[in-house]
């Protein structure tokens, strides 16, 4: 206790160098409290997005699909969808099932054509997965069983479409022939992913099976489970079991983060968070050294006194460490305080990235929103401690390696 | 002895003729003025599965050609309207029509193995290739066919004729690189008054195994007259 008392005042003996030494840490840390929930806000932002309009949590593909980059070609998708759908329903942790099949079409326009993706779907099983009436712009949903599409709003720009009018296209069905399909626009949807919304369209099942020569067949059944993202490893597992038991033989549950690169590509992400905290402890630590060796040297007549009158090494060491550790502590709070409020408060505005993602193809939507936790102040709160520790531990061990009687001859 | 000197001399004015002259025998007999007939087409694919559209075609010289499908169900009264290069294809279900172009006039019709390309051809070989003879027998003769022309669908065909009739038996149609993509044989022909007329033909996939398109002629009529808007784009309309 009487350690803390003396730290608490030596912080005040020169409150200038104090407050810089302060500054260093409460800044390193506030960016730290900010960078953290702003990365766990962009990838749960994109594992969200790919999971509600791609992956489902969990997406049982043909097994022919589950090692392939490319699509797989129409011919080869999943038959007898009802039968395995009434299996997938019986796993546990299984919330909706929905299968789908996805095409690609040359739509016409004048004397161009524009390369686009339909995507066939029972829209009343997607309602947690892809919910299109929550992306309507303009319209109504697309019931299960009727010629009506739903186009992505820019897709809709380009065909210079809008709800009322008719969508004429023909492409590929599953025997290689020719699909002819005549649509009914009835609504314009957008799921603020731009790459998506420029190129993507919404059918019923029913008018893709027809289109496309599928009778009771998809290329996809994608599930939505119990514990969302967390949930989808352990169901997957199950269901792998559950197939096997009903001779699906020719069918694997792929969890979200199995399906692509998406998941994989985004350890990198971390790795830079964590080199770029390095390089901010790095800097802070410079800083903070400096400051608290300055006044270890400053006080060297007092160090070499407090040794002749018999305080041992570790306690001229418990004493320089505290000393850092107080100022440490304050501005840790402080910087936690101001990176979660700037982190909170993006949180509810959002940063608008539109501009930056207009031309990629990432699954990510254009406003990003800061995802600050309980965990992300706790993570701060070890990196600023340890940071004032760390900092002090040099200059401390300067301060015991001076003599005492050398100490109190210096100037 | 006169009928073995007529043998003779029809044997060496055979054997006289240049590849080139063979070749005009072999458009002059897969050319027909105008045609109608019912067809049955089967498309087999390499998973064993067969599919069955019977068709009826009317048939003018090489400008003009109307297919529509009578059976199955799912294809019934889809036509093609072929003019010159140009094709187009009515789907009755959607009262729409589409002008055939671009890269789909590679996909095979149907998913067979022939093409929209092959359909919009014309039948005259010799005035897209450049003919050299490889090989004879006393029945057949082998012509091997080059284009450099870009707008040809198969820069390289083999031939095989047979010399009683002039009809290819076999024709093997080859990509830019010489290696085949598809052969057509005739497996069953008919004589009609002074012609002999393939009635059934295989087309036969080079790339994927066990893939074949066959082409069975029920019944087809030559000569026939055809009223003056048979060919229009009228047809296209319900």
């Amino acid at each position: 206790m009487n350690m803390l008392k003396l730290a608490f005042r030596n912080t005040r003996r020169q409150p200038r160098r104090t407050l810089l030494t302060a500054l260093a840490i409460g800044i390193t840390v506030a960016a730290v409290t900010y960078m953290d929930a702003h990365i766990k806000g962009i990838t749960t932002g994109i594992f969200k997005t790919f999971v509600k309009l791609e992956a489902g949590h969990v997406k049982v593909v043909p097994r022919e699909a589950v090692d392939r980059s490319r699509p797989l070609p129409l011919d080869k998708g999943i038959k007898d969808i009802t039968s395995l759908i009434s299996v997938i329903r019986s796993s546990p942790g299984i919330i909706n099932v929905s299968p789908r099949i996805s095409f690609p079409v040359l739509l016409d326009k004048g004397s161009n054509s524009i390369p686009a993706f339909g995507i066939g779907l029972l829209p009343s099983q997607e309602a947690d997965l892809m919910n299109l009436e929550e992306m309507i712009v303009t319209g109504r949903l697309l019931s299960d069983s009727s010629w009506d599409v739903m186009l992505g709003n820019k897709l809709a720009d380009k065909l210079d479409l809008d709800v009322g009018d008719e969508l004429f296209m023909v492409t590929t069905d599953s025997y290689g022939g020719l699909g002819p399909g005549l649509y009914n626009v009835c609504g314009i949807v957008s799921s603020g992913v731009s790459y998506i919304d420029k190129r993507t369209f919404y059918v019923s099942l029913y008018a893709a099976q027809e289109q496309l020569s599928m009778v009771n067949s998809a290329m996809e059944i994608v599930c939505s489970v119990e514990n969302g993202l967390e949930g989808a490893i352990p169901v997957a597992d199950s269901l792998s079991l559950l197939l096997q038991l009903a001779d699906r033989d020719d069918v694997a549950p792929l969890p979200w983060q199995m399906q692509g690169s998406l998941y994989s590509a985004l350890a990198p992400a971390k790795v830079m968070y964590f080199l770029i905290m390095l390089l901010l402890g790095i800097i802070a630590l410079t800083t903070v050294v400096n400051t608290v060796l300055m006044s270890v040297m400053e006080r060297t007549r007092e160090i070499g006194a407090l040794r002749a009158l018999g305080f041992k090494r570790g306690t001229v060491i418990s004493m320089i460490m505290s000393e850092s550790l107080v100022i440490g502590f304050f501005a840790t709070i402080c910087g936690i305080i101001f990176g979660m409020t700037v982190a909170l408060i993006l949180h509810e505005t959002g940063i608008d990235l539109s501009g930056a993602l207009e031309s990629t193809e990432f699954p990510m939507k254009p406003i990003v929103y800061p995802d600050p936790s309980i965990l992300t102040a706790v993570k701060a709160a070890f990196f600023g401690l340890i940071l004032s520790l760390a900092a002090a531990w040099y200059p401390a061990r300067v301060a015991v390696r001076m003599e005492p009687a050398q100490a109190l001859r210096s100037e | 002895m006169s009928l073995i000197c007529f043998v003779v001399l029809t044997a060496s004015k055979a054997d006289a003729q240049t590849a080139e002259e063979w070749l005009a025998k072999v458009d002059g007999q897969m050319f027909y003025k105008s045609a109608e007939y019912t067809a049955l087409m089967t498309v087999h694919s390499p998973g064993g599965a067969n599919r069955f559209f019977r068709m009826n075609g009317k048939v003018v010289g090489d400008e003009f050609a109307l297919m529509e499908y009578l059976e199955p169900p799912r294809q019934k009264g889809t036509r093609y309207l072929k003019r010159s290069d140009n094709l187009w294809i009515y789907f009755p279900k959607q009262d729409r029509t589409m002008h055939i172009q671009g890269h789909i006039l590679r996909q095979g019709v149907q998913g067979g193995d022939m093409s929209f390309e092959d359909m919009t051809e014309s039948s005259s070989l010799l005035e897209k290739y450049e003919v050299k003879k490889t090989a004879e027998t006393d029945t057949t003769i082998t012509l091997q066919l080059e284009s450099s022309d870009m707008t040809v669908s198969y820069p390289f065909r083999e031939l095989l004729i047979d010399k009683r009739n002039y009809l290819p038996i076999k024709m093997v149609n080859s990509g830019v690189n010489n290696l085949p993509i598809k052969e057509l044989v005739i497996l069953k022909t008919k004589r009609f008054k002074n012609r002999t007329f393939p009635i059934v033909t295989e087309i036969r996939s080079r790339l994927v195994e066990n893939k074949w398109t066959r082409f069975e002629i029920e019944e087809i009529r030559f000569g026939m007259k055809f009223p003056d808007d048979t060919f229009t784009k009228k047809v296209l309309e319900k």
